[in-house]
C-alpha cells in the first residue's frame, strides 16, 4: 500500500457538523417527543366487550419485570458501544489488524492542527451510526404503537370499562368508544401502547448490530468458537428478551414479532448499506479490484514473463509433484 | 478495447432515431393501457368480486366501518402521495445530482446526451423521465397487481358484517346448523360499502405505500454518496416510516386484516425490488451495467493457465496503448497491485502444477518446453527457415557455463539479425525467400551455437517450411509465430486428436474470455530489473551501431519496456502478444511429446546425472532464457550490436530500416484485424471473431 495514507479535506467537520449533527440533533429529538412528551396522543383503540385476549393478569409497572427497562436500555445502548469501542482500538494497537485498517482508511488532515486517524474515524463512524439506529428503532416503535394504539393483552384489566346499556348485549360487539375505563389514567395509557414491542425492537437492534460488527472485524484464528459463542449469546440475550415480554402478558407474540423484525431489519439496514458491512470507506473500490483479479485465474507462472521465475516454479512444482 | 476508464469523459451527445419513436409506441401505451386497465378495475364495477361465504357473528368481521369521508387516507390521496413524494425525491436527487456534476467529478458511468427529432436530451432529463416512467408505471402495476388478487380472493373486510347486515332470518339460513353461510344474504343498503368490503387481500394501501417507499428507498441508497453518512439511512427511514403507518392505520380504521397488509407490504416491496433492479438497473445509467460482463470462474487449472496468458497478453497490450503508461508511478501501482495477486495464486499455482503434471506425466521435458513456448511466443518473431543439421549439432555442444555467457551474447547478436531478415522477409511475399536464405546463412556462420540455448531458438526459429503439421492449425497464423511448429517436429506422434481438442479447447475459452482486463502494465513491471540486466548486457556487447533514433530508444531502453514506440507500435506487441495466448492452447501436443525423441532437454538429464548438474543446466538455460527475452527488449535497439560480427554488419544495418518497415507492414497486416476489433467490437465478444479472422489470415498467408 501506498505510504501516502492521508487525505486532505476541509470539508469533513463542515459535513459533520451540518448534516450529521443535525440529523442527529432531529432524531433523538424526535424521539424525545415520543418518549417523554404526550405530543402525540395514542390512537384510541376499540375492543370487543370481554375480550379474553385482552383480559389477561396484570403484572405490574413496568419496573417489576424481569427485565426493567432501565436496565435494558443501559445494557441495549452501553454493551455494543463498549464492544465496539474496545474491539476498535484492539484492533488499532494489535499489529497485524492495525496494517489492514490503515489500509483501508485514510488519516484526514482538516486544517492544520487536527488529525482524525482512522481509529477515531472509525469508532466515531460506528458508534454514532449505532446511536442513531437506536434512536430510530425507538422512533419507528413509538410511531406504531401510537397509531395502531393496540391494546395490551392486561388492557380490561387495568381499564375495568363501565359498559353501560347496550354495549354488551353481544359477544360480538365491537365498541369503539374506548373511552369508558374507570381505571387509573396512566396504567391505561400505557396498556394501549403495545404494538410493535419496543424491548423486542431494541434489544434486537442492538444485538444484531453489534453482531455484525464482531463477525466483520474480529478475525481470531486460535480461537473458533469463541465469536460464535459470543454472537449466539447476544442473539439469544435479544431473543429471551422479547419472549419474556410474552410470558409476563406484557406483549403479544405479534407484537414481540414485529418488533424482532422491525429492529433486525434497521440493523441489517444500517450496517450492509451505511456502513458497509464494518469495513472501510475505501474496502469497497479495492474489493472490487480484488473480485476482479479473483475472476482472474490465479495462476503465477503463465504470467511470469521471465524464463527464470517460470524454470524455477516449473522445477518447483515438479519437485513438489514429484513428492507427493 | 477501451476499458472503462479510458472513455472519454465528455461524450459528445449521440444521435438517436430510435428513442423518440421508441419511447411514442412502447412506454406509452404501455403505461396508458395500464391506467386505463386500473381505472376500469378500480373505480368502476365491471368486475365482481369472488363470492366467498363468512360465518356467523364473526367477530373478525364485525368490526366498526369508517365511512369513506372519514378515512385517515382515501385512496386517491394515497395514490397521489404515493406518486407525488417519490417523483419529487427523484426529481430533487437528480437536480442536484445534475447541477453538482460540472462541479464534482464525472462519475465512470455518467450519462451523455442524446440528440432525437431535434432536442437535445440532457442526462438530468433522461435520467428523470426513465425513473420516474418506471415509478409511474410500477405504481399503476401494483394498483393492477392488488385489484386483481383482490377480485380474485374475494376476501371479506373486518367491517363487511357490519355494512352488509346479514339477515339471518332468511329461510335457509341457520346459524345454529351450519355457521358457515355461503349465500349472499346482505340487507345493506350501501352497495359501494358492501362492495369496497369484499375487496379487501391484499390492502391496496400497503402495496401502493410499500412500493413507493423501496423504490425510493433504492434510489437513495444507490445514488446518496457514502460521505454522509446519516442522511441516507434518515431518507430511507422516513419514508419506510410512512409507508409502515400507511398501511398501519388501515388496520386500525378496520378496513383490512393485519394479513392483508403484510401480505401487501410484500407485494409491493417485491415489485418495487424488480423494477429497481430490472428496470432501471437499480438507478446506474444503462451503460455502466452493461458494460460489466459477469466473468465465469474457470472451471480448472489449466484452463486458468490459459486464460491467465491470455490475460496478461493483455495487460501487456493496455500497457502499449500509451506512451504514458510507461511512467513510474504507473508501474508502482502495478507491483503493488500485483503481490497480493501473487500470494493468492500460491495455492492455485500449486494445483495447477499438479494438473500439468498430471498432463505431461512421463518427462519434466514436456514441461519445459511449455514453458519455452509460454515466455518465448510473444517475442519470437524471427521465422526463418529451420536447419535441422544445426539443430541435431547443437546439441551436443557440452555446457560451459563461462562460455554460455558468451555463448547468450553471440545468439542475441545472431538472432537480431536473423530477427530482422526474416521480418524484412514477412514484409514482402517476394523477399522472404532473400530474407530467410540471408537469416540462415547468418545462422550457419555461428554454428557453435550454445545447445542449452536450442529450445528458444528452435522455438523460435521453427521452419516456415515446416507447417502443415497438424498443431499448427491451432496456431493463430502469423508468419512470424512458428514455435508451434516445431511441436510436430518434436513429436511426430502428436495426434490430430489432441490437437483439435487444444482447438476446441482454445475456441472455448476464446469464447469465455472477455471483458475489459485492468492493471495494465502490471506484468512488465514485475521483470523491471530482470531486463535492465539484459539490457545491461545487450549494451555492453556493444551497441556499436546505434539507430538514429537511439537516443530516445536508450532513454526508454532504461525503462521496463525497452522498446522505443518507432520501432515496436503498441499494437505490434498486441499481436504478438496474442499468440502467446494461442500458444497455450497446443500444451497438449507438447505434453504428449514422448520424452528423449530427440529433446534438446534430454542431454542434462543423462548426460550429468546428478541433481546439481541438472540444475546447472537449468541455470544455463535460465540464463538463455534470459538472453533469448533480453533480445526482444533490446532488439530494435541494437541490430547494429552485430559489430562483433563484421560480416553481418552492413546487413544488419540496412536490415535496420527495412525491419522497422517491415514491422509497420506487418503492423498493418496483421493488425486491422485486432485493431479494428479492438476498436469496434466490445471487449466481450472479441475473441471470437478475432479467432476467426486470425484463422482466415493464416489460410491467407499459407496461400500465399
Amino acid at each position: 500500500m501506498a505510504p501516502d495514507n492521508t487525505q486532505r479535506s476541509y470539508s469533513i467537520i463542515p459535513c459533520f457538523i451540518f448534516v450529521e449533527l443535525v440529523i442527529m440533533a432531529g432524531t433523538v429529538l424526535l424521539a424525545y417527543y415520543f418518549e417523554c412528551t404526550d405530543t402525540f396522543g395514542v390512537h384510541i383503540q376499540g375492543f370487543f366487550c370481554n375480550d379474553a385476549d385482552l383480559m389477561k393478569p396484570y403484572p405490574g409497572v413496568e419496573e417489576e419485570s424481569f427485565v426493567p427497562p432501565l436496565i435494558l436500555y443501559c445494557v441495549v445502548a452501553a454493551a455494543p458501544t463498549a464492544i465496539i469501542f474496545t474491539g476498535e482500538i484492539s484492533m488499532y494497537f494489535i499489529k497485524s489488524t492495525r496494517d489492514t485498517l490503515i489500509a483501508q482508511e485514510k488519516t484526514i488532515v482538516t486544517g492544520e492542527c487536527c488529525y482524525l486517524n482512522p481509529l477515531i474515524r472509525r469508532i466515531i463512524r460506528f458508534i454514532g451510526v449505532f446511536a442513531f439506529g437506536l434512536f430510530a428503532t425507538d422512533i419507528f416503535v413509538n410511531a406504531g404503537q401510537v397509531v395502531t394504539g393496540n391494546l395490551t393483552p392486561y388492557f380490561l384489566t387495568v381499564c375495568k370499562p363501565n359498559y353501560t346499556g347496550t354495549d354488551c348485549r353481544f359477544n360480538h360487539q365491537f365498541i369503539t368508544n374506548g373511552n369508558i375505563c374507570t381505571g387509573d389514567q396512566m396504567v391505561v395509557e400505557r396498556a394501549r401502547r403495545s404494538f410493535p414491542s419496543k424491548d423486542a425492537a431494541l434489544s434486537v437492534y442492538s444485538a444484531v448490530y453489534v453482531t455484525m460488527y464482531v463477525t466483520s472485524t474480529i478475525k481470531t484464528k486460535s480461537s473458533r468458537l469463541a465469536k460464535p459463542v459470543l454472537c449466539l449469546g447476544t442473539l439469544c440475550t435479544a431473543f429471551l428478551t422479547g419472549l419474556n415480554r410474552v410470558s409476563e402478558y406484557r406483549n403479544h407474540c405479534s407484537d414481540v414479532i414485529a418488533g424482532f423484525l422491525l429492529g433486525c431489519s434497521v440493523a441489517l439496514f444500517l450496517g450492509i448499506c451505511v456502513v458497509h458491512n464494518f469495513k472501510g470507506v475505501h474496502a469497497t473500490p479495492r474489493k472490487q479490484k480484488t473480485e476482479d483479479y479473483r475472476g482472474l485465474p490465479l495462476m503465477t507462472f503463465p504470467r511470469v514473463e521471465s524464463p527464470l521465475e517460470t524454470l524455477s516454479a516449473q522445477n518447483h512444482s515438479a519437485s513438489m509433484t514429484e513428492v507427493t | 478495447m477501451i476499458s472503462p476508464k479510458d472513455k472519454p469523459k465528455k461524450k459528445p451527445p449521440k444521435d438517436s432515431l430510435t428513442l423518440l419513436p421508441c419511447f411514442y409506441f412502447v412506454e406509452l401505451p404501455i403505461v396508458a393501457s395500464s391506467m386505463v386497465s386500473l381505472y376500469f378495475l378500480e373505480l368502476t364495477d365491471l368486475l365482481q368480486p369472488a363470492q366467498v361465504g363468512f360465518r356467523c357473528h364473526d367477530r373478525s368481521l364485525s368490526m366498526p366501518y369508517v365511512e369513506g369521508g372519514d378515512e385517515l387516507i382515501p385512496l386517491l390521496m394515497l395514490l397521489s402521495l404515493a406518486f407525488a413524494g417519490p417523483a419529487a425525491s427523484i426529481m430533487m436527487g437528480e437536480g442536484l445530482v445534475y447541477c453538482m456534476q460540472s462541479r464534482l467529478k464525472l462519475r465512470p458511468g455518467a450519462e451523455g446526451s442524446i440528440n432525437a427529432g431535434g432536442c437535445n436530451f440532457n442526462s438530468f432529463l433522461r435520467r428523470t423521465v426513465r425513473f420516474v416512467g418506471v415509478h409511474v408505471f410500477g405504481l399503476c402495476a401494483t394498483a393492477l397487481v392488488t385489484d386483481v388478487i383482490q377480485l380474485a380472493t374475494g376476501y371479506h373486510a373486518p367491517f363487511f358484517l357490519t355494512v352488509c347486515k346479514p339477515n339471518y332470518t332468511l329461510p335457509g339460513i341457520s346459524c345454529d346448523t351450519n355457521p358457515y353461510i355461503t349465500r349472499d344474504i346482505c340487507s345493506g343498503q350501501d352497495q359501494h360499502a358492501i362492495l369496497t368490503a369484499r375487496k379487501t387481500f391484499p390492502s391496496q394501501h400497503a402495496t401502493l405505500s410499500a412500493f413507493a417507499a423501496v423504490y425510493v428507498s433504492m434510489y437513495f441508497n444507490s445514488t446518496i454518496s457514502d460521505s454522509t453518512k446519516l442522511l441516507k439511512p434518515v431518507l430511507v427511514f422516513a419514508f419506510a416510516i410512512a409507508a409502515g403507518l400507511t398501511g398501519l392505520t388501515q388496520i386500525t380504521q378496520y378496513r383490512s386484516h393485519p394479513i392483508d397488509v403484510y401480505v401487501g407490504f410484500l407485494i409491493g416491496a417485491g415489485i418495487a425490488a424488480y423494477l429497481a433492479f430490472h428496470a432501471v438497473a437499480n438507478f446506474k445509467s444503462s451503460e455502466d451495467a452493461a458494460r460489466r460482463p459477469a466473468r465465469p470462474p474457470p472451471k480448472d487449472a489449466l484452463r486458468a493457465l490459459t486464460q491467465r496468458g491470455h490475460d496478461s497478453v493483455y495487460h501487456k497490450g493496455h500497457a502499449s496503448e500509451s506512451n504514458d503508461e510507461l511512467s513510474a508511478p504507473q508501474r508502482l501501482d502495478g507491483m503493488n497491485r500485483q503481490v497480493p495477486r501473487e500470494k493468492v495464486s500460491l495455492g492455485s499455482l500449486k494445483r495447477a502444477s499438479v494438473d500439468v503434471e498430471l498432463l505431461a506425466p512421463r518427462s519434466p521435458m514436456g514441461k519445459e518446453n511449455m514453458v519455452t513456448f509460454s515466455n518465448t511466443l510473444p517475442r519470437v518473431n524471427t521465422p526463418s527457415a529451420e536447419d535441422p543439421a544445426r539443430r541435431h549439432m547443437t546439441i551436443h555442444v557440452p555446457l560451459d557455463p563461462l562460455r554460455s555467457k558468451q555463448l547468450v551474447s553471440e545468439w542475441k547478436q545472431k538472432s537480431m539479425e536473423l530477427r530482422s531478415m526474416s521480418l524484412r522477409g514477412e514484409e514482402g511475399r517476394e523477399g522472404s525467400m532473400d530474407g530467410s536464405d540471408s537469416g540462415d546463412d547468418g545462422g550457419e556462420e555461428e554454428l557453435v551455437m550454445p545447445s542449452s540455448l536450442y529450445p528458444t531458438v528452435q522455438a523460435s526459429r521453427a521452419g516456415t517450411g515446416a507447417g502443415g503439421v497438424g498443431a499448427r492449425v491451432v496456431i493463430p497464423p502469423r508468419p512470424g509465430a512458428p514455435q508451434l511448429v516445431h511441436i510436430p517436429e518434436e513429436a511426430p506422434p502428436v495426434s490430430p486428436k489432441s490437437c483439435s481438442g487444444a482447438r476446441a479447447k482454445w475456441i472455448s475459452i476464446a469464447e469465455k474470455t472477455g471483458g475489459p482486463i485492468p492493471a495494465p502494465g502490471s506484468l512488465r513491471a514485475a521483470n523491471q530489473p530482470r531486463i535492465m540486466q539484459v539490457i545491461a548486457m545487450s549494451k555492453q556487447q556493444g551497441m556499436v551501431a546505434i539507430s538514429p533514433k537511439s537516443s530516445e530508444t536508450s532513454s526508454s531502453a532504461t525503462s521496463t519496456s525497452s522498446e522505443s514506440p518507432h520501432y515496436r507500435p503498441p499494437s505490434e506487441r498486441d499481436s504478438s502478444s496474442i499468440v502467446t495466448v494461442d500458444a497455450h492452447a497446443p500444451h497438449h501436443p507438447v505434453v504428449h511429446v514422448p520424452s528423449g525423441n530427440g529433446s534438446p532437454w534430454e542431454w542434462k538429464g543423462s548426460a550429468n546425472g546428478s541433481a546439481s548438474e541438472i540444475r546447472e543446466g537449468y541455470e544455463l538455460n535460465d540464463l538463455n532464457r534470459e538472453a533469448s527475452r533480453g533480445y526482444r527488449p533490446v532488439k530494435s535497439v541494437s541490430p547494429g550490436s552485430s559489430a562483433s560480427d563484421p560480416d553481418l554488419e552492413p546487413a544488419a544495418h540496412s536490415d535496420l530500416a527495412s525491419e522497422t518497415r517491415s514491422r509497420e507492414s506487418t503492423l498493418r497486416r496483421k493488425q486491422p484485424h485486432l485493431g479494428q476489433e479492438r476498436d469496434i467490437a466490445p471487449p466481450q465478444t472479441e475473441q471470437d471473431p478475432f479467432y476467426r479472422k486470425l484463422q482466415a489470415g493464416w489460410r491467407y498467408k499459407e496461400g500465399n
